[in-house]
């Protein structure tokens, strides 16, 4: 195994919540406990349910919200323990492209103002013209015509805006990109030509992803490898095909079922509703095992024992269930 | 021409660059269709003008008595276009003197408090938890102390003062304007281009000043429009207790409160100034709310 580009051991993101004054605030686990290793040039998926985390696992990469524990490396340095300004300097290898793209940019920037802002963060040496420049050669590597750099983002279409968003993340030629949920916000149809950008300017640029979806079916395409998140935690992570011929975890299970199929004899002969029920709560989450409210497969024992992530699909992935 | 420069000089043009429609384009035009708030605009602007140089057409001087024509009606004879006062001095320069000192007071004091009211909101909003919490709590007592109370007290012992109303004026309103901008902060913050921006390495004054402000500043100017006014009458309010601006300077609401003590005698002395006064603060409040039309989010 190459050396990752990305590790993260044992994060954990808490937020405190308030309660009044007297009562001392409660913890929401937003992210409880997550390990993963991205190796260069690979593309990490992470699937789950709105609420589990992914975004605010993303933010704790990217620091923005710096984790309440565990350790993260880019490369070989370390993170977490990092002082802000050498931090800053580290937000050049990684980048993010968001899931609402007209949200991601300031509506009184031109694209052109927004694209150029971290060249001016990250290269200050850098004259106006050479800026522009570089920003209209990326634009152009994204699909946008150069010559719309002066527009507003009100002007553009979803898709287009995140067209915008891409090639701010990349035009500081970052190692890292991070995704959180990039298609989700846009149609069908644009799905795929952004889904298919992605994949070529990986190519091209020699880009390491992590790319997080709500569901298993855009992340099948892009991804090396998939992890399944479930309140704050690991429930899979797996080759991309292992995990979908034999996934392991019930909830994986569920979550390949819930894809819809194109073949409308197998839509229809699936059994319905595989998921029942609401995710619980992250600050009152269900103790043992936090799928057991809504796992097909529960017993006694999950109640109990918190299943730990234990090694499976042949020692390329792993699997935080009982009885997997 | 060879073709190859041709098609050089077409892709050349093709690359042009595109003008973009701001959103303040968008709110400009959107107010360019309100004919009220545009016929205040251009009422408020004819009014300006008068006040600056209004008084140079007139031979008289805001402050020379006139002991010929002491408490005369106007007349285009003498001159006095607008009348004279008790004492002889000429109402046409006095009212539009009283203008700009008016006009004056409420827009200075009204920046002052803005500039201030910004930086302090948009500081707290942004920083958040416990400089926000010492912030906030800083306008809560500011907010309890009667400042109008110990502005009265300090004129009365220490005499009349323009400086004093600024100041006096300018330390009530920042509060209110520190509130707005730090709700609006706060509201702005959680927006995904404000993280866009915290992940691309962008620092803090760069992050407030490019992406907050101007995100901040349609709210702002509404309510800076709607603050002018709110400072005139203050200060109208505070000459009519007869601790206004110092003879023989004078102010629309010092005006019209010599006016109104001459009033069955001489109803000319209270009509001027008066209707220029209210004339000025229905077009500040016409064009406030045609603002706050055209920069309205909603619609967008
Ligand atoms: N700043 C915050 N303060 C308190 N709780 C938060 C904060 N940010 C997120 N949370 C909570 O953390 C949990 C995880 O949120 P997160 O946004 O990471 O989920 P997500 O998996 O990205 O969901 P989605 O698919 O909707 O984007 C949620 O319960 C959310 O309410
Ligand atoms: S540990 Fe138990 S409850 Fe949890 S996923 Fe496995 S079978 Fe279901
Ligand atoms: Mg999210």
């Amino acid at each position: 195994m190459n050396q990752p580009l990305l590790r993260l051991e044992d994060v954990h993101v808490h937020f405190p919540i308030a309660q009044g004054l007297l009562k001392p605030p409660r913890h929401l686990r937003a992210v409880n406990g997550v390990s993963l290793a991205v190796e260069p040039g690979t593309t990490l998926g992470i699937v789950g349910e709105s609420g589990c985390g992914k975004s605010t696992l993303a933010r704790a990469i990217l620091g923005i919200h710096p984790p309440t524990h565990g350790k993260i490396w880019l490369g070989d340095q370390e993170l977490t323990s990092m002082a802000p300004k050498p931090l800053r300097a580290m937000r050049k290898r990684m980048q993010i492209v968001f899931q609402d793209p007209l949200a991601s940019l300031n509506p009184r920037m031109t694209i052109g103002e927004a694209i150029m802002e971290p060249l001016r963060v990250f290269f200050p040496e850098m004259s106006a013209l050479q800026r522009k420049r570089k920003a209209q050669t990326m634009m152009e590597r994204v699909g946008l015509l150069p010559n719309q750099i002066n527009r507003y983002p009100h002007e553009f279409s979803g898709g287009q805006c995140q067209r915008v968003g891409i090639a701010r993340a990349l035009v500081v030629e970052p190692e890292l990109l991070l995704c959180d949920e990039p298609v989700s916000a846009l149609d069908v149809s644009i799905q795929a030509q952004i889904v298919n950008l992605l994949m070529e300017l990986k190519q091209d640029m020699g880009l390491t992803m992590l790319f997080i979806a709500h569901d298993l079916s855009v992340v099948r395409h892009i991804s090396d490898r998939v992890m399944v998140m479930y309140l704050g935690k690991v429930a899979e992570q797996a080759e991309r095909d292992a995990l979908y011929q034999a996934p392991a975890h019930p909830y994986t299970q569920a979550l390949i079922q819930s894809v819809p199929v194109p073949d409308p004899v197998i839509e229809r002969g699936k059994s319905r509703a595989p998921l029942s029920g609401d995710l619980p709560s992250p600050l009152n989450p269900p103790s043992g095992c936090t799928f057991r409210t809504r796992c097909p497969k529960a017993q006694s024992a999950c109640a109990t024992d918190v299943p730990e992530l234990r090694e499976h699909h042949g020692g390329q992935g792993a699997v935080a269930c009982h009885f997997a | 021409m060879t073709e190859a420069s041709s098609t050089l000089m077409a892709s050349a043009e093709l690359a042009e660059d595109v003008r973009g429609r701001s959103l303040w384009f968008d709110a400009w035009r959107r107010l360019r269709r309100n004919k009220a708030a545009l016929t205040a605009g251009v009422l408020l602007l004819v009014m300006t003008l008068l006040v600056l140089i209004g008084p140079a057409l007139s031979p008289y001087t805001f402050d020379f008595t006139d002991w010929d024509h002491v408490s005369e009606p106007p007349s285009l004879e003498t001159q006095h276009y607008f009348g004279t006062d008790a004492v002889g001095r000429d109402l046409f320069v006095r009212t539009l003197h009283g203008g700009r000192i008016s006009l004056l007071i409420g827009v200075v004091a009204t920046l002052v408090s803005l500039i201030i009211g910004i930086a302090y909101g948009a500081t707290a909003g942004y920083l958040g938890g416990r400089i926000d919490n010492l912030m906030m709590r800083i306008v809560d007592i500011l907010y309890a102390m009667p400042f109008m109370f110990f502005v009265i007290l300090l004129m009365v012992f220490f005499g009349r003062n323009i400086l004093l109303i600024f100041v006096a004026i300018g330390a009530i309103n920042w509060l209110d304007m520190a509130r707005i901008v730090r709700g609006q902060t706060i509201s702005l913050k959680q927006r995904e281009f404000v993280e866009a921006a915290v992940a691309c390495g962008v620092s803090t004054p760069r992050i407030i000043f490019r992406h907050i402000v101007p995100n901040l500043l349609g709210v702002v100017i509404v309510y800076v429009t709607l603050t002018i006014p709110q400072v005139i009458l203050v200060e109208s309010f505070l000459s009519f207790l007869g601790l206004g601006v110092q003879e023989p300077f004078t102010s629309w609401g010092a005006l019209v409160n010599e006016g109104a003590q001459e009033m069955e005698s001489a109803l000319w002395m209270l009509v001027f100034p008066a209707s220029f006064l209210a004339l000025t603060l229905f077009c500040f409040n016409f064009i406030g709310d045609g603002l706050r039309d055209a920069l309205d989010p909603k619609d967008r």
